[in-house]
C-alpha cells in the first residue's frame, strides 16, 4: 500500500528498470536541512546587519520575528523584555567564526530540524541549537532557540519573564516568503520575497544592509566561516594556495615570480563563473623562517573578486614552503557541502619543512571523492617538477609546469578550466527490478510455492493486495510447520540485491511478525522481521535482522541484531506521552503500510525498514527509515522468502496482514 | 434421494454444498424412519442429506436482499426463517417481536443439540455488512449468552457474542467475536476469537470495586429494560463485533450510548446463513434466561 502510493520513490511503478532517478528519503532530507540551516544563516546575517548599523534590533519588531519565527513568539520589544539579544547571547557582539550547519547528532528529531549555529563572541566560543518546524506553506520556521553554553532556551526566558506568547494561527503562519498582506511585517525593508534568495542563499544581500559587501569586513571573518556561501550543491569551490616564500622573489625574464603571480591570477578572477566560490591561503608571506606561517586569507566563499584581488596583492614573501601543512590546513577552509572542491597550489619550489606534501595531498584527496589538487610548478627544474608531480597524482588533479610569465599565465588559466570541468558525481547504484509482485490477482506469479499451505488462511482481494491471517500458537517464522509460508522458485541475482517487501500489519494480537528471508529450510535462514510486542503499557514494534543456522531438528544457532522502534527511533516514552503517537503509527502501519529490504551488500546483510510516519497533533508527517547493523554471510544461500506469523501468546486471537508488493531489486555497481 | 434443485445467479459454489444441508434439513422431516428422526438432531439430518445429493442438480438458496430486515410483527415467523431444532416451547413471536426462553446450561452455536437458532433462508451476497439484532436480555442467571453471526454448522460459524458471566466479584459483560471453523480436511475446527470485559476498561473499569461494580450492576440489569443493537460487521475478509448499549453516568462520565467493538477474525471465502440465537453457559444449569429480540436487520455497507 505505502509503495503503491508513493510512486515518486519506488520502482514498482516504474516497470521493469529504474536507473538513479530515485528520490532517497536520506536526499530529501538533505535539502531540508539545507532549507532550515538557510533561515538561521539568514537571521543571523539580518540580526548581524542591523546591529552592525545601529539600526533597531531584529528581535524588537514582531514584524520582523515572524518572518523567521513561529508568530506565536513574535513579541513586540522581545529583545528589551528579555534584557539582553538572544541571538548573540549576550548584551553586545563582536562575532566571529560563524558556522551554520545540522545537528550531527539529531538533525531531525519528530518533524522539526535541529541546527547548530556557532560562532566567537568577543572570543569566546558561543553555541546554539535552533529548532525549527514547518509551516503550513512548507516553509521552516524557529520555534526555539537554545544555547548549548548557558542551558537556556528562548521559550524557557519568555515564559519566565513573564512574556506571553502572542496568539498564532498555523494556517496563518507569516513566513520568510509569504508576508502578510499588503507587506507589513517589514516585507518591504528586508526586500524578502520568493526568488530573493536562489539557491537558498542571500546573505551578501542582508549584509549589504550594513553597508558593506564584504562580509568578511563586517564580522570577522576566519577560517572556517561560511557566511557568503553559496550552498546549493552545483558549481564548484576554488581555493588557491599561493606561495608566499622568499624565493618567489626571484625573477624571470625581468619580473619577480610573485609579481607574475599576482598578475595572473588577479586577472582571471573576474573570469570565474558566479558558481565558483573561492578562497585564498598563502605560507610564508608573513614571516621568515616559520614553518608554521600559514595563513587562511579567505575561506572558501562567494567573495567579491575585487576582495580576493586585494587579498592576493597583500601577500608579500618571506619565509619559507611548508606544502605539506598547507595542504593539511586546507581540508578545514571548504564548507562542508556535496561541491566539487579544487586546490590549486602554486609554488616555486619543494617543500622545505620537511613535510611529505604528496601523503598530504593523498590524505586531502581521501576526505571527499570530489576534492582535487592541480599544482602549478613555476620555475622549477625537471626534478623539481617530477618531485612535485606527485601531489597532482595523488591529488587526483593536474600538473602544470611554467618557465616564463607566458607560460605561467597559460598554466594557471589551464588549472583554473580544469577545475570548473565539474566532476559529474557517479551515478547512484543502478537499481533494477529483477522481480516483481504486485499481488493484483488474478493469479500471482507461479514462481511462488508455498510450504504448509492453508488456503483458507490467505487470499487475494480485489485491492491488489495478498490477504494473510494468522491462528495458532506455532506459527513462528523458524517453525518447520508454520502454515502458509512464501517461497520463491527464483535464482537469485548476482553480486548486490534487496529483498523488498511493501506491508500492512494490523495491530491485534500485539504478537504479529513479518519474516522476510532468504530460506534453505526453517533451521537455516537470514532475514528481517518487523514485530510487535505488548507489554504493560501497550504494544511496541520492534525491526530485527536474524539469522538462524542448523542442522534439521537442532536448535538453531540464532545472530541476531534488534532495534526497538518505540524506544527511540520513531518514539519515545510510551508508556507516557508518546502514547497516543505510537498508536497513530500503528494506524498508519495499518492502513498505509511499510516497506522492509532485507539487504546484501557484499558479504553483508542488512534489515531495512522505510514508512511514513503520520501526521499527529504538533507532528508533522515524515519519511522514516532505520537500517540495522550488518551481519556477514560468508555463503549467502536459500529462495527468498515471505512469512507472517505470530508469537504463542496472539493465540486464540488471529493476526492479520496484507502483502502488498514484493521485489527483488538487483543493484548494480 | 433426488432433490430438486434451482440456482441462484452470483452463488459462489462452495458455499452452494453448505447452505444446501441446512435447507433441506427442513425438507427431510418426515421422510427418514421414526427411530431416526428420534435420535438424530436436524444438523444430522442436513449433513445427510448432503452426502446423498446428485451432483449438478444441488439445491441452493438465494442470496438475502439487502438491506435485510425484520421486525418480527405478527404472530408467526415471516418465510424469511427456518428454525434450527425449533421447539415452540421456549420461544413466541410475540407482536413486534420474539421473546425467547433458554434453559440447559447446553445453548451454544457450537451444540448440534441447541435449540431455536433463528436461520435467515438465504445467503449473504459477497459484500461488506452490518448484521444487527437489537434485543432485551434479562440476565437472570448471571449465564446469559447472545449470538448474532453467520451459521453453517455447530462446526462452522463466526458469530458476535455478548455474554454475562458472573465471577468472584459479581456478574460482568463480555463482547466477544468467535469463529470456528476447521481449517484442514477431516481436522477438528479451530476457534479463534477476541474478547473484551466491557465492565473492565472499554464502559467502565474497577469492577470489583465499590463504585463500578454498582454501575456494573445497572448496566447489566439494564440490559433486561432498554434495548441493545449486538453487531457483526463484515470488512473485507474481516469480521469484528459491536455492542451498541446505553450506560448510566458514573464518575465523571455523562452516560450515554456507549459502542465497543472487538478486533476481528476472518474468513477468505463467503459461507454461512445470517443467524442468531439466545444462549446459555454451562453454569445457567437449570436457571430460565429470557430476551425480547425487538429487530434483525442486515446492511451493506459501502
Amino acid at each position: 500500500m505505502m509503495l503503491k502510493k508513493a510512486i515518486s520513490t519506488t520502482i514498482f511503478a516504474l516497470g521493469v528498470t529504474l536507473a538513479g532517478a530515485i528520490v532517497t528519503p536520506a536526499m530529501a532530507q538533505d535539502q531540508e536541512l539545507g532549507k532550515a540551516s538557510d533561515v538561521v544563516r539568514l537571521l543571523f546575517a539580518k540580526h548581524t546587519a542591523r546591529f552592525k548599523a545601529n539600526d533597531a534590533p531584529l528581535m524588537n519588531e514582531a514584524g520582523m520575528i515572524s518572518r523567521f519565527f513561529v508568530d506565536c513568539l513574535a513579541v513586540d520589544g522581545l529583545q528589551g523584555k528579555l534584557g539582553f539579544d538572544p541571538v548573540y547571547g549576550a548584551q553586545d557582539a563582536e562575532i566571529a567564526g560563524l558556522k551554520v550547519y545540522p545537528d550531527p547528532d539529531m538533525p531531525m528529531f519528530r518533524g522539526a530540524t535541529q541546527i547548530r549555529l556557532d560562532f566567537t563572541n568577543f572570543g569566546a566560543q558561543r553555541s546554539f541549537v535552533y529548532t525549527l518546524i514547518k509551516a503550513a506553506n512548507g516553509e521552516w520556521q524557529i520555534s526555539d532557540i537554545y544555547s548549548d553554553d548557558d542551558g537556556w532556551s528562548l521559550t524557557e526566558l519568555m515564559r519566565d519573564a513573564g512574556i506571553p506568547n502572542v496568539a498564532c494561527d498555523p494556517a496563518t503562519e507569516i513566513t520568510l516568503f509569504d508576508p502578510p498582506a499588503g507587506g507589513q511585517a517589514g516585507a518591504n525593508e528586508s526586500g524578502m520575497e520568493e526568488g530573493d534568495l536562489p539557491a537558498h542563499m542571500n546573505e551578501e544581500s542582508a549584509m549589504a544592509e550594513a553597508g558593506t559587501a564584504d562580509p568578511d569586513a563586517d564580522i570577522g571573518m576566519e577560517q572556517g566561516d561560511t557566511p557568503a556561501y553559496t550552498n546549493d550543491g552545483t558549481g564548484s569551490d576554488l581555493l588557491f594556495i599561493l606561495d608566499g616564500s622568499g624565493s618567489m622573489w626571484g625573477q624571470i625574464d625581468g619580473t619577480a615570480k610573485i609579481s607574475t603571480a599576482k598578475q595572473a591570477l588577479s586577472g582571471l578572477l573576474s573570469d570565474l563563473s558566479g558558481q565558483t566560490n573561492v578562497g585564498l591561503m598563502a605560507y610564508g608571506h608573513r614571516r621568515e623562517g616559520d614553518c608554521g606561517d600559514i595563513e587562511t586569507l579567505l575561506p572558501v566563499a562567494n567573495h567579491a573578486p575585487e576582495a580576493v584581488g586585494l587579498a592576493i596583492n597583500g601577500i608579500t614573501p618571506r619565509g619559507k614552503t611548508p606544502i605539506a601543512r598547507t595542504l593539511e590546513a586546507a581540508a578545514g577552509v571548504f564548507p562542508a557541502a556535496d561541491r566539487q572542491a579544487n586546490i590549486l597550489l602554486i609554488s616555486d619550489g619543494l617543500e622545505t619543512c620537511g613535510g611529505d606534501p604528496c601523503a598530504a595531498a593523498k590524505a586531502l584527496a581521501s576526505q571527499g571523492i570530489k576534492t582535487r589538487v592541480h599544482v602549478v610548478g613555476f620555475d622549477l627544474t625537471d626534478e623539481e617538477n617530477r618531485a612535485l608531480q606527485c601531489i597532482a597524482d595523488e591529488g587526483n588533479g593536474n600538473y602544470y609546469t611554467a618557465n616564463n610569465a607566458e607560460e605561467f599565465v597559460e598554466a594557471v588559466n589551464e588549472a583554473v578550466a580544469a577545475t570548473k570541468e565539474v566532476e559529474q558525481p557517479a551515478p547512484p547504484p543502478q537499481q533494477e527490478a529483477y522481480f516483481v509482485e504486485t499481488f493484483d490477482g488474478p493469479e500471482i506469479s507461479e514462481a511462488w510455492s508455498f510450504i504448509n499451505e492453508n488456503r483458507k488462511l490467505k487470499a487475494l482481494d480485489s485491492k491488489g493486495a495478498m490477504f494473510v491471517a494468522v491462528a495458532g500458537e506455532h506459527n513462528h517464522y523458524d517453525k518447520q510447520d508454520a502454515i502458509n509460508r512464501f517461497v520463491l522458485d527464483k535464482a537469485l541475482p548476482d553480486g548486490d540485491f534487496d529483498l523488498v517487501l511493501d506491508a500492512r500489519l494490523v495491530l491485534q494480537t500485539g504478537r504479529e511478525h513479518i519474516w522476510l528471508s532468504l530460506m534453505e529450510d526453517a533451521n537455516n535462514q537470514i532475514g528481517a522481521a518487523l514485530w510487535t510486542d505488548w507489554k504493560g503499557c501497550g504494544p511496541a514494534i520492534h525491526l530485527s535482522l536474524i539469522k538462524l543456522a542448523g542442522a534439521e531438528r537442532s536448535k538453531p544457532e540464532k545472530t541476531a541484531f534488534d532495534t526497538s522502534l518505540f524506544g527511540g527511533p520513531m518514539v519515545d516514552d510510551i508508556c507516557g506521552k508518546g502514547r497516543p503517537y505510537a498508536d497513530a503509527i500503528f494506524r498508519a502501519l495499518h492502513e498505509e503500510g511499510a516497506v522492509m529490504r532485507l539487504k546484501r551488500r557484499g558479504r553483508q546483510v542488512t534489515a531495512a525498514l522505510e514508512m511514513v510516519l503520520p501526521a499527529f497533533e504538533d507532528r508533522e508527517a515524515r519519511n522514516f527509515s532505520i537500517e540495522s547493523e550488518p551481519i556477514t554471510a560468508l555463503r549467502l544461500s536459500g529462495k527468498p522468502s515471505i512469512f507472517v506469523g505470530q508469537w504463542h501468546k496472539g493465540a486464540p486471537g488471529e493476526s492479520h496482514f496484507y502483502l502488498d508488493n514484493f521485489a527483488i531489486e538487483s543493484i548494480g555497481q | 434421494m433426488r432433490l430438486e434443485s434451482y440456482s441462484v445467479p452470483g452463488v459462489h459454489r462452495g458455499l452452494k454444498r453448505q447452505v444446501f444441508g441446512l435447507a433441506a434439513a427442513t425438507l427431510l422431516a418426515g421422510t427418514l424412519a421414526a427411530p431416526a428422526q428420534e435420535t438424530l438432531s436436524e444438523e444430522e439430518k442436513a449433513r445427510l442429506a448432503a452426502s446423498d445429493v446428485v451432483i449438478g442438480e444441488e439445491v441452493v438458496l438465494p442470496e438475502v436482499r439487502l438491506p435485510f430486515s425484520d421486525t418480527f410483527d405478527g404472530r408467526q415467523l415471516a418465510e424469511d426463517w427456518t428454525v434450527v431444532n425449533e421447539n415452540q416451547d421456549k420461544y413466541v413471536p410475540d407482536g413486534g417481536a420474539i421473546f425467547a426462553l433458554q434453559a440447559g446450561g447446553k445453548a451454544h452455536p457450537a451444540t448440534v443439540e441447541t435449540d431455536n437458532i433463528f436461520l435467515v433462508n438465504g445467503i449473504m451476497p459477497d459484500t461488506d455488512f452490518d448484521m444487527t439484532a437489537s434485543l432485551t436480555l434479562d440476565a437472570k442467571t448471571g449465564y446469559e449468552d447472545v449470538w448474532v453471526g453467520l451459521r453453517a454448522d455447530a462446526e462452522n460459524y463466526l458469530a458476535a457474542n455478548l455474554n454475562v458471566y458472573t465471577k468472584g466479584c459479581g456478574a460482568s459483560l463480555y463482547l466477544r467475536v468467535e469463529n470456528r471453523r476447521s481449517l484442514a480436511e477431516g481436522d477438528k475446527p479451530v476457534v479463534t476469537s477476541f474478547t473484551d470485559n466491557l465492565l473492565d476498561g472499554p464502559i467502565i473499569d474497577g469492577i470489583c470495586s465499590k463504585g463500578p461494580r454498582a454501575v456494573g450492576d445497572e448496566i447489566i440489569a439494564n440490559l433486561g429494560e432498554a434495548a441493545f443493537k449486538l453487531t457483526l460487521s463484515r470488512r473485507g475478509f474481516r469480521y469484528f463485533a459491536t455492542i451498541a448499549v446505553e450506560v448510566p453516568p458514573h464518575g465523571d462520565s455523562p452516560g450515554g450510548l456507549q459502542r465497543v467493538s472487538t478486533y476481528s477474525v476472518s474468513r477468505v471465502t463467503p459461507f454461512g446463513q445470517p443467524f442468531f440465537m439466545l444462549g446459555q453457559s454451562r453454569k445457567a444449569r437449570s436457571g430460565e434466561t429470557s430476551a425480547l429480540f425487538e429487530d434483525f436487520t442486515i446492511v451493506a455497507v459501502e
